[in-house]
């Protein structure tokens, strides 16, 4: 028996419905910015430069007459135009004469050039520049101190640890890896008024994080003020690339475009390929602006980039030079790297004398490039000795924002130069660089001529971080305030930059001229450098 | 639909008053239609620039909206946003970098979690603080966006 045996039920069917209120939602997107503080406003790259033919063109006018004597007057400017241009006419005579000897002749033209034939009919027709990105290949990079690509922003530079990858074998040239999956960079692209009907955005991601969370933000602003904003969040992990895509249907005349990547992983991330196209999705693609700045022509192809066979070894991209003049007479390096073991002897070390000054008073100076009070100064070796006629700081010629290209004051990096060596009409720096708490040894490359309008500061064009790090004992011989005292080239192989520290060690470094000239009569590509066990990848 | 407004005082600089009451000028959200550009702080300091700027949220469908709530959404950067309600229909900062006695500034970015307005009758309207906080500035942005939503049962 249970006690439950008295217990009597009965029961009624209620029946009842429900409904979904659905939200209604209206938005609307809103646009702001804002600069920094510790910048100041861009200025473009200085053109042209106080020439010394100017002065001697002037001297022959009656000494008392200002054009003569200013050289900030109208008519010093004016004559100075066609002076750059004579003096430039010097400078090839005396090329031309210095190498009518052999003792004096420039021997830093390649005495051979490498090739690979380009067959492909697909890669010769003619080319299309997909990608409204600039260096979405990342292979063109920004200053030293940054590790980043060229062009594009980090907006939490404080984020040390995102760098170009060459090891990662990405679609495209490079990747951009960050090693604790935190990184937040982006582009403007200004198109000033494009109609664009449907415009598609891609990034190739890869991490295998267990936390996986990558934003692609697209924001368009339109030609009547009015914006546009998209995105795409990506969660998961793989460990291969997979391609991410924002379609967006415009139908609007675009005056500006906005490419943003998040990522809040676990653990490290890569990504590659951005792009920015009209229409649909297609193969990644360069930009028809994808070429070093100090150099002319486009790039006729996406990517050349040279592929060793140990894959330990990182790839290395090509650089398009549009003239043979250009390509071979080129006198800046893409690549500078240290060098344990020296092949042959190098001796001696040049540093050179360079540039000449001309007085009002017809007097002619010749004078070097050198650092005196952490400043580069223009100074003179003969008759007299260390008149200074010039001061100078450095700035470095960077992409800013809305792909602006120049030079800004910037008091979140300090650059003081150490020392100095001419090579090829550019003067080679040696700089100690402190940047958000860390200091670096940079090689910065300018031209050694005197500012156009009196500025006071010298551009660099690129520069290299010499990995030098003296702030690290490495045993008891090392003096604790280390530093560079000078740096040369080889005269016998002046592809050889040498530092030398006041710890008396001498560094050797290699320097790279990884660029490409491709003639399309014979469709071959020719290179400076020759690269053995490796392939040259062209795409 | 709902239509956001600007605030009778929405000076295009940092001086002025800045709220008060609905305008008659909807917002079109063009750059600096709203938040006027500012030189940020330096990072590495612990100053935080904020800038306030009031909207009003209007129920122009045929009948009452209830559970009217509001948020933000694609913000490229979440970090410098946040909203309030505000304290009145005229309530406003002496200037647009004044200090605000408002509470409960949040960056919520979904309709559970967004700011509650509650019930908006045909035609009513109801304001919204929006604070811009930078901070650790390294770089200029000359393009930034967000998106404002604003939902409810209608």
């Amino acid at each position: 028996m249970s006690i439950y045996d008295d217990i009597k039920t009965n029961h009624s069917y209620i029946r009842y419905k429900y409904d979904v209120e659905n939200i209604t939602t209206n938005s609307l997107t809103l646009a702001y910015s804002y600069s920094s503080s510790n910048e100041g406003a861009i200025t473009f790259p200085l053109i042209g430069f106080r020439s010394p033919s100017t002065q001697q063109i002037l001297n022959n006018l009656p000494q008392w007459m200002q054009i003569r004597q200013d050289v900030t007057s109208n008519g010093w400017k004016l004559t100075n135009s066609w002076g750059m241009s004579l003096e430039n006419v010097l400078n090839n005579v005396v090329k031309n004469i210095t190498n009518t000897a052999l003792v004096t002749t420039d021997i830093t033209y390649p005495s051979n050039i490498g090739y690979v034939d380009v067959s492909s009919k697909d890669l010769l027709d003619t080319k299309l520049y997909r990608n409204l990105l600039f260096n979405s290949g990342f292979a063109i990079r920004d200053v030293s101190r940054t590790r980043l690509p060229a062009g594009w922003e980090s907006y939490n530079i404080y984020n040390q640890d995102i760098y170009i990858d060459y090891l990662a074998a990405s679609p495209a040239t490079a990747a951009l890896t960050s090693s604790t999956g935190q990184l937040k960079i982006g582009q403007s692209i200004i198109l000033n008024n494009v109609l664009i009907n449907n415009l598609t955005n891609s990034l190739y991601v890869k991490t295998n994080a267990g936390t996986v969370d990558i934003l692609l933000h697209i924001s368009i602003e339109m030609m009547d003020g009015t914006n546009r904003v998209a995105y795409l969040r990506h969660t998961s992990a793989a460990i291969e690339w997979v391609r991410i895509k924002v379609p967006i249907a415009v139908n609007k005349q675009v005056y500006r475009i906005n490419y943003t990547v998040i990522s809040n992983c676990s653990d490290r991330v890569s990504i590659a390929a951005p792009q920015v196209e009209l229409e649909g999705i297609s193969n990644w693609s360069n930009s028809s602006n994808d070429v070093l700045p100090y150099v002319s022509g486009l790039s006729r192809f996406t990517s050349i980039s040279v592929i060793p066979e140990d894959s330990s070894i990182p790839k290395i991209p090509l650089f398009s030079v549009g003239t043979q003049e250009e390509f071979i007479d080129i006198g800046i390096p893409t690549r500078i790297q240290k060098a344990r073991v020296i092949a042959k002897d190098l001796a001696p070390f040049a540093t050179q004398a360079y540039g000449r000054k001309v007085h009002q008073l017809a007097e002619v100076i010749q004078t070097e490039w050198s650092i005196v009070e952490e400043q580069v100064v223009e100074r003179s070796i003969s008759p007299t000795i260390w008149d200074i006629y010039g001061r100078y700081d450095i700035r470095d010629l960077r992409y800013y924002e809305d792909l602006s290209y120049g030079t800004k004051d910037d008091t979140k990096v300090t650059i003081t130069p150490i020392a100095t060596a001419i090579r090829k009409d550019y003067l080679f720096i040696a700089c100690k660089e402190e940047y958000l708490g860390r200091t670096l040894r940079t090689i910065k490359i300018v031209k050694p001529l005197s500012t156009p309008n009196g500025e006071t500061y010298l551009e660099s064009i690129i520069d290299f971080d010499l990995g030098l790090d003296f702030t690290n004992i490495i045993d008891d011989t090392q003096i604790t305030d280390e530093e560079i005292t000078s740096i040369g080239f080889s005269e016998v192989d002046p592809s050889w930059l040498v530092v030398n520290t006041s710890a008396n060690i001498r560094h050797y470094y290699k320097m790279y001229f990884d660029y490409y000239y491709f003639n399309s009569n014979n469709n071959r590509v020719y290179t400076l450098e020759k690269y053995t066990n490796a392939k040259i990848s062209v795409i | 639909m709902f239509k956001i407004y600007k605030s009778l005082y929405n000076p295009s600089n940092l001086t002025g008053q800045v709220g008060g009451n609905i305008s008659s000028s909807e917002l079109s959200g063009y750059l600096g239609e709203l938040f006027y550009h500012v030189s940020a702080p330096p990072s590495g300091l612990d100053d935080v620039f904020n800038q306030y700027r009031k909207v009003f949220f209007k129920n122009t469908y045929d009948r009452t909206a209830t559970e009217v709530r509001v948020w933000i959404d694609a913000a490229e950067h979440l970090d410098q946003l946040s909203i309030a309600n505000s304290t009145g229909l005229s309530d406003t900062l002496i200037t647009a970098t004044g200090t605000s006695e408002l509470t409960g500034w949040r960056s919520p970015t979904t309709y559970t979690d967004g700011v509650i307005l509650g019930t908006l009758p045909v035609n009513a309207y109801t304001g919204v603080w929006i604070r811009q906080s930078l901070s650790g500035i390294s770089s200029p942005d000359p393009y930034s966006t967000f998106r404002i939503y604003v939902g409810g049962i209608v």
